[in-house]
């Protein structure tokens, strides 16, 4: 152990207490999430309406409908994914970095990849006539593009909470590594994967009430819901498999161990079960309310899961400095709440007009 | 030292910074001026009532869109991500210290997001008061953004008052705040001209392109009216050093601002050809050559200000390599293999000097040079013998101000000088040769003077040292070197070189 922590880099000063960022880290982060599953489960759907528009014309304008709202998503899904980013770095910076490096090169072409990925998505989307077959392989491309975006921030986060694994550094300072020989690496992505899904698809239920109309909705509505309904349930195995090959200490926690985490990570569980069961009888307000819920309690499980990681390390956690800066913090959220109301503003307006 | 990096000798991280830097700054600062340019372009077509001009602003919205929201979004993630691989010491420092106003400029990114989206997608089905809010929204978003990043950026370079208070206001209102923000805002301005005459000359014709052509050349004329003055302004915020080294100290900055000059004056002469001259032989290909010349009158200024901060990432705090100003002088002198977090050799030995020296470069070294493209220190060092390498690198501060000291012990100062040599030859030279071998003058010279002087009469070392004629006089001389002139480093070779080097210099300067 005391190897482990002489590798750790030191941290900077905090300049405000570390439980405002991560309440800042989990707020954003919620919306994030929920904006990443949207873009995923679109570019998906789009992919799929494009394949299967070769033979229906419905399933080839649902493609087209999706098409035209990618770029939106996915500027959205980057953006949201800043500032929790941004507030990570600040409580575990020396853990953070330390992981991108070890995966240095990924880490870095992952940006290469997005820029081809989302011009490829505005491709599709200006291209109202072009032909389908390049559009449906583009579609593709891009929905690999944002699986395996996913893959490598899964990446780089698990190797932060694993100091132990680190030392592979030293056969991949060129930054080819990948964590795939952390177990819970996988049924972590795999979680998430299911999970944006499930997102999405109560998303796509949603949109296509407001966007379609009663009876034309009603199949957009079906394809939604089962999507989020199935996606819901498939979460389960990794759910279960990665509680379970968590260390001993931390899968205690979850498990009997602390009786209020016991009650999150039950609720979790039966949360997603709930939600998508909700999801295929298509109740779908009820289904979005408890996934809704069930995101909170996920992402604070999630911060619980990172922190009990780090628990052995945590003489390396950054604390407060002597240069506080509350009111600056005071400035960011008057801004923060000055520039969300100036958006709704932007919108409501704009909405009104387009309406008359 | 205290963090691992991301380890791409061959290319070296200078470069990759260089690059994502330069093409994210030419698109994220059209992304700025570009706003502003939508908006009063849109009203100009408005109050002109010319449809076209209005058309022409939509089609521009659309390139503008996808290079903003794409390219420059992510180029900007991309240059978070990279700088945070190569300099994560300075990466994280300016995370903790300015979190709140990365968190501003973000709340800003979000507002500009929506507002681009909702200026593109509604032209023309929203009224064109409400469509021209949303366009100054956009701007002042983005102008905001840049008030932000490039407080920050400024304050690398000018510190100022921050490194006594650690203030966040005082690094935010550095010396070089203002004289930077009205330079870079020009430059937004003239960027947006620049652009502005790409989509002009591809998309119109005629009397419409000559029209726009020479309207895009009023907004590069009004900017650069703005930016030369704002120039000078900005350089006399430069520190001294920086000032030093555009006036000859350092290659890079030199050379970097006649890159400057020259593609500035070519730009000027672009505007004097569209505006004044041959307007309607103004095309698509012209106005490619007027934008390149503008990139890299950014890429040399960017050059410049990043080497006008050297040795420092952080002017006067931190040093390139990661060290605080701070911490310098307690470990400059300790073992650096000992101090440095992620190294797999603690303590050189006659086993593993060559492999411990190539572990000092990646700490050390690696942050400014390479082996391969950029700034080769294999190339530097190809015509080095051993003692050469070990005297320059014991004397990195008195060969430029720019490089900082050595941080190590002698051992490791050693190792690495074997690592350098065993680099350029593949192979150490031989240990007899090294430790007695026969001395020569020229070869001594060579060694331990070429860097500085030249063996030629007019040379201060010969002019000033014609008074001394015997040899103890002249060792004497060599022996307090750094006591003479502080700029020149000790004598570190050893007596027997030293009496060879005094004869051979008085020798020289008898046959002269």
């Amino acid at each position: 152990m005391n190897n482990l922590i002489n590798i750790i880099p030191n941290p900077d000063p905090l300049p405000v207490a570390a439980g405002w960022f991560q309440f800042l880290s989990h707020f954003t982060y919620y919306f994030h999430l929920i904006s990443v599953g949207i873009m995923f489960t679109i570019a998906i759907s789009m992919t799929v309406g494009y394949f299967k528009g070769k033979s229906d014309d419905n399933w080839l304008s649902f493609g087209k409908d999706m098409a035209h709202l990618l770029p939106f998503t996915i500027a959205f899904a980057i953006n949201l994914g800043v500032a929790p980013l941004l507030f990570i770095q600040v409580i575990h910076g020396n853990f953070f970095y330390t992981a991108s490096t070890l995966i240095g090169t990924n880490w870095i072409l992952l940006v290469v990849i997005l820029i081809l990925g989302y011009y490829a998505a505005y491709w599709i989307s200006f291209r109202e006539s072009g032909k389908h077959g390049t559009k449906k392989y583009l579609g593709l491309f891009v929905s690999i593009v944002l699986a395996w975006t996913g893959f490598i921030l899964v990446n780089v986060n698990t190797l932060a909470l694993r100091p132990s694994l680190w030392k592979e550094y030293f056969a991949h300072m060129g930054g080819f590594h990948l964590n795939t020989g952390d177990p819970t690496m996988i049924p972590r992505y795999t979680f998430y994967l299911f999970l944006l899904l499930a997102i999405g698809g109560l998303f796509i239920t949603v949109y296509s009430k407001f966007k379609y109309g009663k009876e034309k909705s009603k199949p957009w509505i079906a394809y939604g819901a089962s999507l989020a309904g199935y996606s819901c349930f498939l979460t389960l195995p990794s759910f279960i498999y990665y509680m379970r090959i968590l260390p001993h200490n931390i899968r205690e926690v979850f498990l009997t161990g602390d009786a209020i985490w016991t009650i999150v990570s039950v609720f979790c569980f039966f949360g997603l079960i709930i939600a998508g069961y909700l999801s295929l009888q298509r109740r779908i307000i009820p289904a979005s309310v408890v996934m809704g819920l069930n995101m909170v309690i996920f992402v604070i499980m999630r911060g619980k899961v990172r922190s009990l990681f780090l628990e052995p390390f945590s003489e390396k956690f950054s604390i407060v400095g002597t240069n506080t800066q509350y009111p600056v913090m005071a400035l960011f959220l008057v801004i923060l709440a000055a520039g969300l109301a100036l958006i709704f503003w932007m919108l409501w307006k704009t909405h009104k007009e387009l309406k008359s | 030292m205290n963090y691992p990096v991301w380890y791409i000798p061959l290319i070296g991280g200078p470069l990759i910074i260089a690059f994502v830097a330069i093409v994210h700054v030419v698109v994220s600062h059209f992304a700025v001026g570009g706003g502003l340019w939508l908006v009063l372009t849109e009203k100009k077509g408005y109050r002109e009532n010319k449809d076209y001009i209005v058309d022409y602003v939509k089609k521009h919205a659309k390139f503008f869109l996808l290079l903003t929201m794409v390219f420059s979004a992510l180029t900007g993630v991309g240059i978070w991500f990279t700088i945070a691989l190569i300099h994560p010491d300075a990466t994280s420092h300016l995370i903790h210290t300015f979190v709140f106003g990365w968190a501003i400029e973000w709340v800003l990114f979000v507002i500009e997001i929506v507002a681009a989206f909702l200026y593109f997608y509604n032209f023309g089905k929203i009224s064109k008061k409400l469509h021209l809010l949303i366009g100054w929204i956009y701007f002042f978003a983005a102008w905001g953004s840049l008030l932000v990043i490039n407080a920050i950026l400024a304050f690398m370079l000018t510190p100022g008052k921050w490194i006594a208070t650690q203030n966040f206001w005082d690094g935010i209102f550095n010396p070089s705040y203002l004289s930077s923000t009205a330079f870079r805002t020009f430059l937004c301005f003239a960027l947006a001209g620049s652009y502005g005459l790409m989509t002009a000359t591809r998309k119109f014709k005629g009397e419409q392109k000559n029209e726009l052509v020479k309207y895009n050349g009023k907004w590069i004329f009004w900017s650069l009216a703005g930016l030369i003055p704002s120039a000078f302004w900005y350089y006399s915020t430069f520190p001294k050093q920086a000032m030093e080294g555009l006036a000859g100290s350092s290659a890079i900055m030199v050379s970097s601002l006649w890159h400057l000059i020259i593609s500035l004056g070519l730009f000027i002469l672009f505007l004097i050809f569209l505006y004044l001259w041959k307007t309607n032989k103004f095309g698509f290909k012209s106005s490619i050559a007027m934008f390149l010349t503008i990139f890299v009158f950014f890429g040399a200024f960017e050059f410049i200000r990043e080497a006008g901060r050297k040795p420092y990432i952080i002017k006067d705090y931190m040093y390139s390599t990661g060290i605080r100003v701070a911490d310098f002088d307690q470990i400059k002198d300790k073992s650096i293999l000992q101090n440095a977090k992620w190294t797999e050799i603690k303590e050189v030995t006659p086993d593993n000097a060559v492999k411990a020296g190539g572990e000092i470069f990646r700490i050390q070294c690696y942050v400014c040079h390479s082996l391969g493209i950029k700034n080769n220190i294999n190339k530097k060092m190809a015509d080095w013998d051993l003692k050469k390498i070990k005297r320059i690198v014991g004397s990195l501060k008195g060969i430029t101000p720019f490089m900082t000291e050595f941080v190590g012990n002698e051992i490791e100062k050693d190792a690495l000088a074997k690592w350098f040599y065993w680099e350029v030859h593949g192979e150490l030279p031989q240990e007899e040769v090294e430790e007695g071998g026969a001395l020569d003058g020229p070869a001594l010279f060579e060694s331990f003077c070429s860097d500085c002087h030249e063996n030629s009469p007019d040379d201060p070392l010969f002019l000033k040292t014609t008074n001394i004629t015997e040899i103890d006089g002249m060792m004497d001389i060599l022996s307090k070197l750094d006591e003479l002139n502080e700029d020149m480093p000790p004598f570190e070779g050893s007596d027997k070189e030293k009496k060879v080097l005094a004869e051979y210099i008085i020798k020289s300067r008898s046959k002269k």
